[in-house]
């Protein structure tokens, strides 16, 4: 049994013209101890659908069809009660913003600390204490800092701060929302290598959202792309950024938006025009606008995420096509 | 996308209007306003007041209604309803120019501290606390009696001591705009500051201004009114607080001639409403951050 | 001097006064004697990371912020002195793309006022249709089309890449001699900054223009710029043609940051040095070279007194045409790439 599955979900937003859906029939699934990266640009729904697995949803948005079993319990048939005992326990997060998500006026440590009582109440202050001190060595932070305050530390150190508040509990998932961005090149370094050896020393899974497909190819054993509400294409990350490759267009062409300096000097290359709104009727393969290899049926018919071998799965007529040629 | 522009859109008169009208407060505010605008502008010229059509003789004197006087007559036989019209105009015109003195002075003063920040934004600031300190009334009641009891002295009075809030208000505004990218921007492509604050921070403090504006006028409508009822007012420019003053004086209140003394107090009340119902809609419509039921 | 120069930095410095809590004044050096040079046409890339000093040193050449000492030469003139009316018609001459285009437009603007404001200000055009023209033409070669349509939009109402597209239009409409862009792309989506990026290529090739592109990213600096420089905690470190000072990088600092550089493929992540610790504030400079507190080769060489005690100065390598480094060994980096 895989840890997370997420089947067909859907979820929308209210609009004044009626309800668009910022996910639109996603499966997703993340195995025990599994480091799964989830990529796709601003808008997409993958912040959407990663919170909607705490069920941190902002209000108004509404989980119609579609289900999400964590540990073979479908939390969206859960009460506000059940899933809270299911929150920061077994599924917590690390936010974007490192300094809102901080109480200035508290120190690190005890903001650590905190979550560590509030859901074991039988835990001492002193067992409490350990266990920060514990964290704050796993996440690199010197013991001597747990009486700081956030303001003391800098960008880097506040994310190490989350990453340890979401470990207190020492959950199965932790989803962690763009946790590199904003942050300088070292430091992104320096962050996704902790978040790789904390999954491997403590057998977590891990959800990685970036809008950097780059970043992920280093980090993760599997990524995902989002595009406009649709999964586009998922697999090993051997297989994707590897000499396989990427098989759905808008993975194809996203990767190639990157500079890569182990290849020769060329100037990249972009996708022409812009992901189609949400808020209007989508008809057809919703890429297929700005796709330069599109066909005729793109345009009228929803593409299936499709599984081509190997574990890699894509939502392209010309992938499905490939694969019953091979067939 | 489009979340850090919310108060940014470009739009004219009508459509303020428009919008001050779908919301309950501003609507009741409005028909306020157009109401004793009307008493004010046009009734004056139909029915105007002369003040010395005195009464003929000790029985025409705090008269009750009747057809001859329909509010009334005051203590020297005078018609009441009349001097209520001509009061209005009065008391507008002075809430109206104080007003004027008041945001020019606030406002420039504040787009000038906010925009320069530094030693000049702490001058003026202190300036500023000064006049927000000084406790206003003595002040007025000890130039009123230096100056003469004369309409343009009132005015200049009033005016000169409400601007301290609008300062206050226009310079955190501006100081916020200062901030933003397009500022250093335009003085990168090379203008003046001068030019800056022109195009780039009056455009944007004007919805501010004017909401502001709108609720000092209902201040300085209600200072006038005070500063008359005490007898600093202008005896010759009869407001709805020199009307007050001048029932109190002749002891209308204790001989409970209410004709007189009633409909200069309900209608310092009735546009002091209007003003403050109109201003804060206004409010309400050009910052959104401040909530409502929308 | 053989080639013509856009701008050339002399031992530029910037200082912030800090007042610090316990009552101190302390004083920051951000940027802390920076020699710069962009020929005519040449796109230089300043790379560093946050509190290296280059938006200090963008804002400072911009003349946004007061330098404490050094010259700014631009298109022959030295404009550190310049101030008032003087400076204000210098500043046709040198422009700057922002980073963040939801905050430098102002939104009340209608994008082809927005376009229009850099002519107002320098008088340019003889009539209000003229400049609409030339702002048409302008937004056109920003690669926003229909320009009349997209014109008459307010600023507010744009996408991300058609705003710093404005952003670019309104900076060309001057031809200036030099364009300064501070992070041009870092607040786009990855599909969208190789068209933002292709017009000020374009720009280039067409108009002949210079750029010094400001960014944190040293793989797009790799790819846009001729020639990159590496600032740390205010100060050069490295410079030298891109394709050069990636494929042979030679400061440690350097090095590090090359080796981290995210590809969009599978790579082996043995080959990394990640650097522990964070840049220091430019109030305490570290004594030596500025490096040294997270220099792996410091450690590596058994942490030699020179390091320690001397600055090191920005020296061309004796085996390698215009590759300047700020190390003293950097000899030790050499090869073994």
């Amino acid at each position: 049994m895989s840890l997370l599955e997420i089947r067909d979900l859907h979820i929308s937003y209210p609009n004044p013209k009626g309800e668009f859906f910022a996910v639109d029939g996603v499966d997703l699934t993340i195995e025990k101890g599994e480091f799964v990266g989830l990529a796709g640009e601003s808008g997409c729904g993958k912040t959407t659908l990663a919170l909607s697995i705490p069920r941190l949803l902002p209000r108004g948005s509404h989980i119609g069809a579609g289900s999400i079993h964590f540990n073979g319990v479908d939390t969206t048939a859960l009460s506000e009660e059940g899933m809270r005992a299911l929150r920061w326990k077994e599924i917590s997060v690390v936010f974007q913003g490192a300094l809102n998500a901080l109480n200035p006026v508290h120190t690190i440590g005890s903001q650590i600390a905190e979550p560590i009582r509030i859901h074991d109440e039988s835990v001492s202050k002193k067992q409490a204490h350990d266990r920060t001190l514990e964290l704050l060595e796993a996440v690199g932070i010197p013991a001597r800092r747990f009486e700081d305050f956030p303001h003391q530390f800098s960008g880097g150190m506040r994310q190490r701060v989350m990453i340890a508040m979401a470990l207190s509990c020492m959950p199965k998932l932790v989803i962690a929302d763009e946790p590199i961005t904003a942050l300088d090149v070292m430091t992104q370094a320096q962050i996704l290598d902790l978040l790789r050896s904390l999954c491997d020393r403590y057998s977590l899974s891990m959800l990685l959202i970036s809008h950097d497909l780059s970043v992920l190819a280093q980090t993760c054993d599997r990524v995902a792309v989002m595009y406009a509400g649709k999964m586009a294409e998922q697999g090993p990350t051997s297989r994707v950024f590897g000499n396989h490759g990427a098989k759905h267009p808008y993975t194809q062409r996203l990767l190639s938006a990157y500079p890569n300096i182990k290849h020769e000097r060329k100037f990249i290359d972009g996708i022409p025009g812009y992901p189609p709104d949400l808020s209007q009727e989508q008809v057809g393969c919703r890429f297929a606008d700005r796709c330069d290899v599109a066909l005729s049926r793109c345009a009228t018919e929803v593409p299936e995420l499709i599984d081509i071998g190997g574990g890699q799965s894509v939502a392209c007529h010309l992938a499905s096509d490939i694969r019953a040629g091979v067939q | 996308m489009m979340k850090r522009d919310r108060t940014s859109a470009n739009h004219g008169f009508w459509y303020f209007m428009g919008k001050l009208w779908a919301d309950r407060m501003g609507r009741w505010g409005l028909i306020a306003l157009a109401i004793t605008t009307f008493i004010a502008v046009i009734c004056p010229i139909f029915f105007p007041f002369d003040p010395s059509k005195v009464g003929a003789d000790a029985a025409s004197i705090l008269t009750g209604p009747s057809k001859t006087h329909l509010l009334g007559s005051d203590e020297l036989g005078r018609d009441v309803l009349r001097q209520f019209f001509t009061g209005a105009r009065i008391s507008l015109f002075v809430g109206i120019m104080a007003t004027v003195i008041s945001t020019i002075v606030g406002s420039g003063l504040g787009i000038f501290a906010g925009y320069y920040m530094g030693r000049l934004d702490g001058i003026l600031m202190r300036i500023t606390d000064f006049f927000l300190v000084v406790p206003a009334l003595p002040l007025m009641i000890a130039l009123g009696a230096i100056f003469g009891q004369n309409i343009t002295v009132i005015i200049m009075v009033i005016g000169f001591l409400s601007w301290p809030r609008t300062a206050r208000i226009v310079r955190s505004q501006t100081l916020s705009l200062r901030q933003r990218q397009f500022v250093p921007r335009a003085k990168s492509l090379g203008s003046s500051n001068l030019r800056i604050i022109r195009t780039h921070i009056v455009p944007h403090v004007m919805p501010l201004i004017v909401a502001n504006t709108i609720l000092v006028v209902a201040g300085c409508i209600l200072s006038e009114a005070t500063l008359s009822f005490i007898g600093l007012g202008d005896p010759d420019r009869i407001s709805w607080g020199t009307m007050l003053h001048f029932s109190f004086v002749s002891g209308a209140i204790g001989r409970g001639a209410w004709w007189y003394f009633l409909p200069p107090g309900f209608g310092i009340l009735f546009i002091v409403l209007g003003f403050t119902l109109v201003g804060h809609s206004f409010e309400k419509i050009t910052n959104p951050r401040l909530g409502g039921s929308e | 001097m053989s080639k013509k120069l856009a701008l050339s930095i002399e031992d530029l410095h910037v200082t912030y006064q800090l007042n610090g809590a316990s009552g101190k004044n302390k004083v920051a050096r951000a940027v802390d004697g920076v020699d710069l040079q962009v020929a005519v046409g040449e796109t230089l890339a300043l790379v560093g990371e946050s509190g290296s000093g280059k938006t200090s040193m963008a804002n400072a050449i911009m003349r946004l912020i007061d330098p404490s000492a050094g010259k700014i030469v631009i298109d022959g003139v030295d404009v550190v002195p310049l101030q008032g009316k003087g400076l204000r018609s210098m500043r046709r001459n040198f422009q700057m793309i922002f980073q963040d285009p939801f905050e430098s437009l102002d939104p009340r603007q209608r994008v082809i006022e927005a376009v229009m404001e850099p002519l107002e200000i320098h008088g340019i055009g003889g009539s209000e249709s003229e400049r609409r023209e030339m702002a048409l033409a302008a937004l056109a070669q920003a690669g926003l089309r229909p320009a009349a349509e997209i014109g008459e939009r307010f600023t507010h109402q744009l996408s991300g890449g058609q705003r710093q597209r404005v952003a670019i239009a309104s900076a060309i409409i001057l031809k200036p001699a030099l364009i300064i862009a501070d992070e041009p792309v870092s607040m786009l989506d990855v599909s969208l900054r190789a068209g933002i990026l292709r017009v000020m290529a374009d720009l280039r090739d067409q108009l002949g223009v210079s750029y010094l592109f400001i960014t944190h990213d040293l793989s797009l600096a790799w790819m846009f710029a001729d020639r990159i420089a590496v600032i740390y905690l205010g100060r050069i470190v490295e410079e030298a043609s891109a394709v050069d000072l990636i494929a042979n990088p030679m400061h440690p600092y350097t090095k590090a940051l090359v080796s981290v550089i995210p590809v969009p493929e599978v790579t082996a992540l043995e080959d990394r040095i990640i650097l522990t610790g964070e840049i220091p504030s430019p109030a305490s400079i570290p004594s030596g070279c500025r490096f040294h507190p997270r220099c792996p080769l410091f450690r590596e060489l058994g942490e030699p007194e020179q390091c320690l005690t001397q600055d090191p100065v920005l020296q061309i390598q004796s085996n390698a045409e215009s590759h300047h480094v700020a190390c003293f060994f950097s000899e030790h980096n050499k090869g073994n790439q």
